[in-house]
């Protein structure tokens, strides 16, 4: 069934399009840009603001150089010197790295998959104020003089309260989870869009290399940043409450700390890597005029890539006391991971020998990026072995490396990446002349800088000191080094007056200036709000180059979903594997909902730090409240026939189909959820294992009344989501509503039972790192179990208000999924808290 | 016109591979820590602990050459299905070496040192 009928409206000018699609996808002026959620202005607005940041931590690095300059230099004292390098640290990783690489890929994704938008518009846009308030948190702290002073790691004993008392640490735990939550919501945003939001015959193997580099780093932010959130909860509760996670007199362990954040922290420096090599892999073919040599290759190293980073979080710990054996195990992933890197590394050699470069100014920057990363990566190697690193940690050495690593595999990859696409960005041109004299200054300062930085460690210079004697015989290499570094600061001020001199000033661009093959040249520049006025249908990875003519023909609407309807903002989506077009994502305009939600999470966040606890509940209250609002605008309110797409083939509504991207957002949430609760776990069983103090000195109460409660609560509870299910596809509605408030009812008996563990059964939290973590999972499991009956009223409300049909029924694949994570990590918190008792 | 093969089963076979390597370097890894933290390295132990380690790294590895050669088998001609599966192959063949790789320190170092 088709909705073209003969009252149809007349099919568009390439101008009636563009006016007409730029109404349905534009942002509102003024304050109405407060509820923008285009992905480019949402990516744009991350990338300024990442850049924002980047400035403000370069300052805290000059400040750095001016004191070290010198020997016994007073310039700074210690407690300041601490604020400085912890928050230089922390800005540059936390919000700059990875909020750059959101900002790119929520601005480039879609335009390299031919799509309107990305899958979860508002997501994006929470994730953004989320972000936007975290980093301001720090910064406000550091301008109060209460910035983190524990170090970009905030290694326990020293973060916790009896070494930092005052709130220091608590801002870092609490700005760095807010802004965590931002790139969990990216990471689902982008797994989601580059399975299902592409345009149509994007087949996996015709998606743009750089779209293979964002999923893969996508899929490691979902697996990375849950164990760093996790274990800055736990860090805070200690602070917060006393309950001892990390205290060795009463069972917990500092050991546990460094393992929560290495399994982040490694997989990180990975995380910033791959964005910025997916940059070379996309520039480099256009100026060599040469294919990517072993472009399959390349995405077999990503993929082991992504794993293999995983396995090599303790080669930051060499010097804790791990056993040897376990230390090599580490050491031997260390080692492998270079395989795969290397391979990235001799395609890219065998793509610029087999085309002829073009030296621009990208150019340029790759081959800074290609001598500087290969010496981080050779430094790199000499650390994954043992007996070096034992030489080496904690000095300058490990400082020049990790700058060696960072600035050349994620920085010079970023600014060849700004002067590629600054033409898309703004449709003009920058100026030569001025970007070759920030290169120059750049690579010498960075060098100049950094190289004699690899002696100074290995002469013996601690990192994190805030001053040495001068018979040390350290100066004249920190003087170089200071110098250069400031060398290096007038480097990037001229990369800014560059930028800022193109948006203001620059010289109009042709469109697609570098005769790229990738869709995201195939729209004017800078690019409208819906990008492109009709979506195309591709049968290659270069699609502008198999035909020139397909932005014109775009431009006219003769590909997909050209003729705006209804108001609907539509985009494609299509087969997970085979790219064919399979449904019609509607996706939602401009709303304050995600700044009221990212507000609400701010109240709770900044409530909590200055410990007004009932102020936390009632964010909290908030929370649900905006989730329950934003949910309850989504979604069909009656069912839909097919919808045209164009090119002669209809295809239904998402909501109208079994395998919508709202259920892909679950499924991906709960991944993120699942490393969660695995990482606690972890902990778990870790200090049960190998902290000091244990066995503890008390278990629980042994009794069957709660872990029943629990049980009956999950039996009840998933036999009623499934019983909900089937009534709804049988059309026996108020049936389904019934079991859908059984369901819910269930929910709350696992909150109930879940919590009378730690009020009734369990000793104190703050006696014992087991009480603490016992009281801990029985949080996890209540606040899931309220959570399910919160998401079964949803489902009976949508269902009472006939909004949800036997056609129209994701709310309940979503409910089941949820159900079927609760049922599992139930069973298993069950048998952490209660098992121990029954045994002993 | 929709493949007839499974896309998240086809996506999970992907990977497939390296989850075979972390489920070993996890095994590793958690049955040394364990042992050794609870002292079970003696070697008055009926089943020293570097033989169950060798055991499991052999065990796990020949799963993973296993695993290869199901990918070699499943081939295929035919446009994404065929990039999907000789990269399948690819990444297989890939972690069946890192796997053997991982455990080669058994054959080296002391056990609990």
């Amino acid at each position: 069934m088709s909705d073209q009928t003969p009252g149809a409206p007349a099919p568009l000018s390439a101008i009636g399009r563009h006016k007409a699609l730029e109404r349905l996808w534009g942002t509102p002026p003024g304050w109405g840009a407060l509820s923008a959620v285009n992905h480019s202005t949402v990516g744009l607005r991350f990338i300024i603001t990442s850049f924002v940041f980047f400035l403000i931590g370069g300052v805290l690095a000059m400040l750095i150089r001016a004191q070290l300059a010198g020997p016994e230099t007073d310039f700074l004292d210690a407690a300041a010197y601490a604020q400085v390098f912890t928050m230089h640290g922390t800005v540059m990783m936390f919000l700059f790295a990875i909020p750059a690489i959101e900002g790119l890929a929520l601005y480039m994704l879609p335009k390299l998959l031919g799509a309107r938008d990305l899958a979860f518009p508002r997501l994006s846009a929470f994730g953004y104020w989320c972000y936007l308030f975290g980093g301001s948190i720090l910064i406000l702290a550091m301008l109060g003089g209460v910035a983190p002073d524990s170090g970009w790691f905030m290694y326990t004993p020293l973060s916790s309260k009896p070494y930092s008392p005052g709130i220091n640490s608590d801002v870092w735990l609490i700005g760095v989870t807010f802004v965590e939550v931002s790139a969990v919501c990216a990471a689902v945003e982008f797994m989601t869009t580059v399975l299902k939001i592409r345009t149509g015959g994007m087949a996996l193997h015709r998606m743009p290399i750089m779209v293979w580099y964002l999923w893969v780093t996508a899929a490691m932010m979902l697996f990375g940043f849950p164990p760093l959130i996790l274990g800055s909860v736990l860090l805070e509760l200690e602070r917060a409450f006393d309950w001892p996670f990390f205290d060795p007199t009463r069972g917990g362990s500092p050991l546990l700390w460094q393992h929560l954040f290495w399994l982040f922290g490694h997989p990180e420096v990975y995380i910033i890597f791959l964005p910025g090599a997916g940059i070379i892999s996309t520039i480099l073919p256009v100026f060599t005029g040469q294919k990517l040599v072993g472009h399959a290759w390349i995405i077999v190293a990503l993929i082991a890539l992504g794993f293999i980073s995983f396995g090599i979080w303790a080669h930051h710990m060499f010097a804790t006391g791990i056993p040897h054996l376990s230390l090599a195990f580490f050491s031997a992933a260390s080692t492998l991971v270079v395989i795969p890197t290397a391979v990235q590394i001799f395609a890219w050699l065998a793509t610029l020998l087999s085309g002829r470069p073009r030296i621009t100014l990208s150019m340029l920057y790759f081959y800074g990026f290609l001598s500087t990363f290969v010496i981080g990566g050779l430094t790199g190697v000499m650390v994954a072995v043992v007996p070096f690193d034992w030489q080496a940690h904690d000095t300058h050495f490990i400082v020049a490396h990790l700058h060696y690593v960072l600035m050349g595999g994620f920085v010079f990859p970023v600014l060849a990446g700004i002067y590629y696409w600054l033409p898309h960005f703004s449709g003009r041109k920058h100026l030569e002349g001025l970007g070759r004299t920030a290169f120059a200054l750049i690579m010498i300062g960075f060098n100049a800088a950094f190289l004699p930085m690899h002696l100074t460690g290995l002469w013996g210079m601690p990192r994190r000191v805030f001053t040495y004697g001068g018979e040390m015989g350290w100066d004249l290499l920190n003087l170089i080094s200071s110098v250069a570094g400031f060398i290096l600061a007038i480097g990037f001020a001229l990369v800014v007056v560059d930028v800022v001199q193109v948006a203001r000033f620059g010289r109009r661009s042709r469109r697609n200036p570098w005769d790229a093959s990738t869709l995201e040249w195939g729209m004017p520049t800078p690019p409208p709000a819906y990008n492109m006025g009709s979506q195309p249908h591709v049968t290659s990875r270069d699609p502008l180059e198999d035909d020139p003519g397909l932005p014109a023909a775009l431009a006219r609407g003769e590909g997909y979903l050209g003729q705006p309807r209804n108001g609907w903002r539509e985009t494609l989506s299509v087969h997970m594997l085979s790219g064919e077009p399979d449904q019609v994502v509607l996706l939602p305009g401009p709303t304050l909902m995600p700044l009221w939600t990212a507000l609400a999470t701010g109240l709770f966040f900044v409530s909590f730090l200055f410990k007004l606890y009932p102020l936390s509940a009632i964010a909290f209250v908030l929370i649900v409240i905006c989730g329950w609002r934003w949910m309850w605008a989504s979604g069909l309110r009656e069912d839909a026939a097919l919808v045209d797409i164009g090119r002669g083939q209809t295809a239904p509504l998402h909501a109208m189909t079994a395998d919508p991207p709202t259920l892909w957002g679950m499924v991906f949430t709960l991944m993120a959820n699942g490393v969660f609760f695995g990482a606690l776990v972890f902990g778990y069983l870790f200090l049960w294992v190998v902290a000091p103090n244990w066995p503890p000195p008390a278990l629980l109460a042994r009794e069957p009344v709660t872990p029943l409660l629990v049980l009956a609560g999950l039996g009840l509870g998933l036999t009623a989501v499934w019983r909900a299910t089937a009534a709804n596809g049988l059309g026996r509605l108020a049936d389904s509503r019934s079991w859908l408030l059984v369901s819910a009812a269930a929910g709350a008996v696992i909150a109930g039972g879940a919590l009378a563990v730690p009020l009734f059964t369990a000793p104190a939290p703050n006696s014992h790192a087991y009480a603490a973590a016992v009281t801990f999972i029985s949080g996890y499991l209540a606040f899931h179990g309220l959570i399910a009956a919160i998401l079964s009223a949803y489902a009976w409300a949508r269902s009472r208000h006939g909004w949800i049909s036997p056609q129209r029924a994701v709310e309940f694949s979503a409910l089941r999924l949820w159900w079927l994570y609760l049922g599992a990590t139930g069973l298993i918190s069950l048998a952490l808290l209660h098992g121990p008792a029954w045994m002993s | 016109m929709t493949p007839q093969f499974r896309p998240f089963g086809d996506l999970l076979a992907l990977v497939g591979a390296f989850l075979l390597w972390s489920l070993a370097f996890v095994l590793l890894y958690g049955a040394h820590g364990v042992a050794c933290a609870r002292g079970w390295a003696s070697p008055d132990e009926p089943w020293p602990l570097r033989v169950i380690l060798v055991g499991l790294w052999l065990a796990m590895t020949a799963l993973s050459i296993a695993y290869a050669w199901w990918s070699w088998r499943r081939r295929s001609d035919d446009g994404v299905e065929r990039f999907l599966r000789l990269t399948t192959l690819a990444i297989a063949v890939v972690g069946a070496v890192s796997t053997a790789w991982l455990g080669l320190p058994l054959l080296l170092l002391r056990v609990c040192a």
